[in-house]
């Protein structure tokens, strides 16, 4: 009785258009009554869920991302990849995801990505001939691609929710699904640019190519300084993150100079914008796991699957299928905290690595967020593009395909996730 | 379904006749379901069971699915939780007195520890949680503290000076590792594998199963023998549940927690002897300690800053 | 109604600025904590949990400044389907949720920093009410944003918004 009336309240006030995070401590509340718990209790867990060291890197990774942004990075990122692939046929769709790319290299918010780099590309692929609806598809996909790239915050939320899973490793994890992705995503915009006759990019003047580099890779240091510090031990997670933002501070206000020192109070002022949304999602999250727990939810899936499944492939495909459904009509955040402690004894007792589940967790909630109901970035990209989501959903087929491929690719060869952890972390 | 319901018709007879409701207890433990202190907490649920004529059910829930240690306590302190297993660490932020268990080297041998634990001192020590909403049963193992690091085979406090040791977040431990003339460096337990591989620290500190588990010891092969610390292991029951038990229940949860600490006891010292094989079959050196005054010596500091506040504990652990 | 509103705006600007100083300082303790371990070699025992209690703080902060902002999303796929009088109805029904959210953070906030008021924080020896006291904070000003809220249309933040800011 106490999970029917936490998961229902909650999906009736989902319903309703209450909040995501409001609904998910609400349901805890009316169902902590029922059970007669103290309230106090759950206010309690909403702490606790936060009370983390390794979470205080998501501050830092928004506020890197929210400075370079301001301070014009994804310009940068976009004319560097420009150089790079944009004399290729459907130049400015390659230059899209691989400018994503980048970008995911520095930022690990698949929103941020849409709108910042979407708002300088989407209308610049409009006026090269593109349709609305592919240039959103683009940039929606390789945005969601992006949250694999490491720096990602959901690793890290996902890390705390398993107890303790070495960041390092599942930042290494994310990097060759990741990667590969990106390329699976160039080859159709290639193919797609063939078949419907896209433009080669604009060619770059000769004299300005060094600046661009320069800039370009500049930027993309922050990256490497994240992730370098991380892998290498040096710092922690939580530092290599602090750092990087101190980095990006400089390269934004001492070297790129676009903007004056005066905008950081708009920049700080937006990175508590997001963190609001996203710290808020966590604190609910972990009330609402907490009641799970408490009503043993976890134990009862995981006997339910194993009992029902066959075998071990069959398990595997139903925790996708489960976690593709669930990633449909949730956010990313509280999806990862809830799902985690319920799926991951399923997937280490058929022998799955916690880093492989985390990055096939990962990939198929990054899929969620470019999916019909719900799905942030898609609702973000068609905002950007001023175009109905039903026409962006139409024209994600191709896009749709590749992920999934990709998705079933890594979660049956888990050495294309654990491969690059073995031999930079063993 | 959930919580413990009222208890109070339950007193005295056993064999009325009349079918009485069985009340569900949870017991929140942060450690897998195959650990030494899991297996000791369903001892006493067995106990519990057993003694009650199964009034009182007690759930285990195990691998820190109800929150880490300091939230359960705190979850414990309302009352939504009605029993945990906690380490004494954590529990000196809620009673002052506790703190006492983390002294270095401050029991002669096992078996005084575990003389004065399972007897009138521990008892004792287990009262000064009132006030804080909490009551503690018995004390459970969780073995002796020694030193480990990247460099080399540390037999004296010489040996140690200089190195960069990891230690856990508290005063008493950077003051413990500072007067043997290491560098304490506070650092969360998740990041300490990578820092040893790194070099960012020499070493970190712990019993031989956390050694063991935690893969530290594949970067860091030089164990010393030296169990500096002994910090055991508390069973603690929530006040509110306690309140709601008749005296004859107390009585017998106390017993049961009692009863349960050898069960766990046995089961950490396999878990140790198991630990134990592992790394000397992965090549770590185990330097035992024959005499360890140095030792002891080199934490007087520790004494002297400490000793004050502790000053009535010390004296009962050291006439004992 | 214009003092009101003074004091109303004002509430809410100085609620961000002190949300904004937290993150402020919380991100210097961590840029310090390094800098401290790498250059001088000594870690601080107070920065962790120093930098945590700030972490706490900031996120409580946001959960209430997100409702004023209208930056906490909710799923308008059904909703967002009937007319927009019916609409209105539904955001005044969450809006009146926001306001029980913020009784209840209140209300068992203070209960349960009291009860915390007994133990310590460990590295700081601050007692945790500290830690806790965010909870009460947060709820009095989720319930001061609610009812304002009451007085102005919607509840969410239209994605353009975002964009073009
Ligand atoms: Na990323
Ligand atoms: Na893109």
């Amino acid at each position: 009785m106490g999970i029917f009336l936490l998961i229902g309240s909650f999906i009736i006030l989902l319903i309703a258009r209450v909040p995501i995070a409001l609904s998910l401590i609400l349901s805890s509340f009316i169902t902590g009554m029922y059970l007669d718990i103290n309230l106090g209790a759950l206010v309690q867990r909403m702490v606790g869920g936060l009370n983390s060291f390794s979470l205080l890197a998501i501050p830092f990774f928004v506020l890197a991302g929210e400075i370079m942004n301001e301070g014009g990075i994804s310009r940068r990122l976009i004319n560097l990849s420009n150089v790079i692939i944009g004399k290729i046929r459907g130049g400015l769709a390659l230059v899209n995801v691989l400018a994503s790319t980048f970008f995911g290299g520095i930022s690990g918010s698949a929103v941020a990505d849409t709108s910042s780099v979407g708002s300088v590309l989407i209308p610049m692929m409009k006026k090269s001939g593109y349709k609305k609806d592919y240039s959103v598809s683009v940039t929606i996909s390789s945005a969601a691609q992006g949250v694999l790239i490491p720096p990602s915050h959901n690793m890290i939320i996902y890390s705390t929710a398993a107890g303790g899973v070495s960041v390092a490793a599942l930042f290494m994890g994310g990097l060759v699904p990741g990667i590969l992705l990106g390329l699976v995503l160039m080859v159709i915009a290639y193919v797609i640019a063939v078949k419907n006759n896209h433009p080669k990019g604009e060619p770059i003047k000769k004299e300005e190519i060094p600046k661009i580099v320069r800039e370009g890779l500049l930027g993309l240091f922050t990256a490497v300084i994240i992730i370098g510090g991380i892998v290498s031990g040096f710092f922690t997670a939580t530092e290599s993150a602090a750092i990087g933002t101190l980095y990006a501070f400089i390269i934004t206000f001492f070297v790129y100079r676009d903007i004056p020192l005066s905008r950081f109070g708009v920049i700080l002022h937006r990175t508590f914008k997001t963190l609001s949304m996203v710290l808020f999602l966590i604190a609910a999250s972990s009330a609402f796991g907490w009641l799970l727990a408490l009503l043993k939810v976890p134990t009862i899936v995981a006997d339910t699957m194993l009992s029902l499944s066959p075998n071990d492939v069959i398990t595997l495909l139903m925790i996708i299928v489960i976690l593709l459904a669930l990633g449909m009509i949730m956010d990313m955040a509280p999806l990862i905290l809830i799902a985690t402690p319920i799926l991951l004894p399923v997937a280490t007792s058929i022998g799955m690595d916690p880093v492989h589940f985390g990055v096939v967790l990962i990939l198929c909630l990054a899929v969620g967020l470019i999916t019909p109901p719900v799905g942030t970035v898609l609702f973000v990209g068609s905002a950007i593009g001023r175009i109905s989501i039903e026409k962006v959903t139409k024209s994600m087929m191709p896009f749709y395909a590749a992920m999934v491929i990709v998705l079933l690719l890594i979660a049956f060869f888990p050495s294309l996730v654990l491969f690059l952890p073995g031999i930079l972390i063993e | 379904a959930c919580g413990s319901s009222d208890t109070g018709t339950s007193e005295g007879v056993n064999d009325s006749g009349v079918a009485r409701e069985t009340v569900t207890l949870k017991l929140a433990e942060n450690q897998p379901e195959d650990y030494p202190t899991t297996i000791g907490a369903k001892e006493f649920a067995r106990l519990v069971e057993e003694k009650t004529d199964g009034r009182y059910k007690i759930e285990v829930y195990a691998g820190g699915q109800l929150g880490d240690e300091r939230s359960v306590i705190e979850q414990l302190q309302l009352g939504t939780i009605d029993l945990t297993r906690v380490n004494a660490i954590p529990l000196s932020e809620f009673s002052d007195d506790i703190g006492v268990l983390a002294m270095p080297y401050l029991f002669e041998d096992e078996d005084q520890k575990w003389d004065i634990l399972n007897g009138e001192i521990g008892q004792d020590l287990l009262e000064t949680f009132e006030g804080s909403s909490l009551v503690g049963l018995s004390f459970y193992d969780s073995g002796e503290r020694s030193f480990y690091n990247t460099q080399r085979p540390v037999t004296t406090p010489e040996d140690i000076a200089g190195l960069q040791i990891r230690v856990q977040q508290s005063d008493l431990a950077i003051d413990i590792i500072n007067s043997l003339g290491a560098s304490a460096t506070p650092m969360e337990y998740g990041e300490v594998y990578s820092a040893l591989q790194t070099g960012v620290i020499d070493g970190a500190e712990n019993n031989f199963p956390s050694y063991f588990t935690s893969n530290h010891f594949e970067v860091a092969k030089y164990f010393t023998v030296n169990g500096y610390q002994g910090v055991p292991e508390i069973l603690l029951s929530s006040e509110k549940l306690w309140n709601e038990l008749s005296a004859e229940d107390q009585e017998i949860f106390r017993e049961a927690a009692l009863e349960s600490v050898s069960v766990q006891r046995e089961a950490w010292a396999n878990l140790v002897e198991e630990a134990q094989k592992a790394v000397v079959e992965n090549g770590s050196e185990l330097v035992e300690i024959d005499d360890l005054t140095p030792w002891r010596e080199a934490v007087q500091p520790v004494y002297d800053k400490y000793g004050e506040q502790f000053a009535e504990w010390l004296d009962r652990i050291n006439n004992n | 109604m214009k003092t009101l509103k003074w004091i109303r705006d004002g509430l809410a600007r100085l609620q961000l600025f002190f949300s904004l100083t937290l993150l402020t300082v919380m991100t210097l303790t961590i840029i310090y904590q390094v800098f401290s371990r790498q250059l001088l070699g000594t870690t601080p025992a107070w920065s962790e949990q120093f930098s945590k209690l700030l972490f706490v703080w900031v996120s409580f902060m946001g959960i209430a400044y997100g409702f004023r902002a209208k930056l906490h999303i909710g799923v308008g796929l059904f909703v967002g389907m009937l007319p927009e009088k019916i609409q209105d109805v539904f955001d005044y029904i969450a809006k009146t949720l926001i306001i029980m959210f913020g009784i209840v953070l209140v209300y068992y906030g203070i209960e349960f920093t009291i009860l915390m008021n007994n133990s310590t924080m460990p590295g700081l020896g601050v007692p945790s009410s500290v830690l806790y006291a965010a909870i009460p904070v947060s709820g009095f000003f989720v319930l001061v944003y609610g009812i304002e809220l009451l007085f102005k249309k919607g509840l969410h933040e239209k994605y353009e918004d975002i964009s073009e800011e």
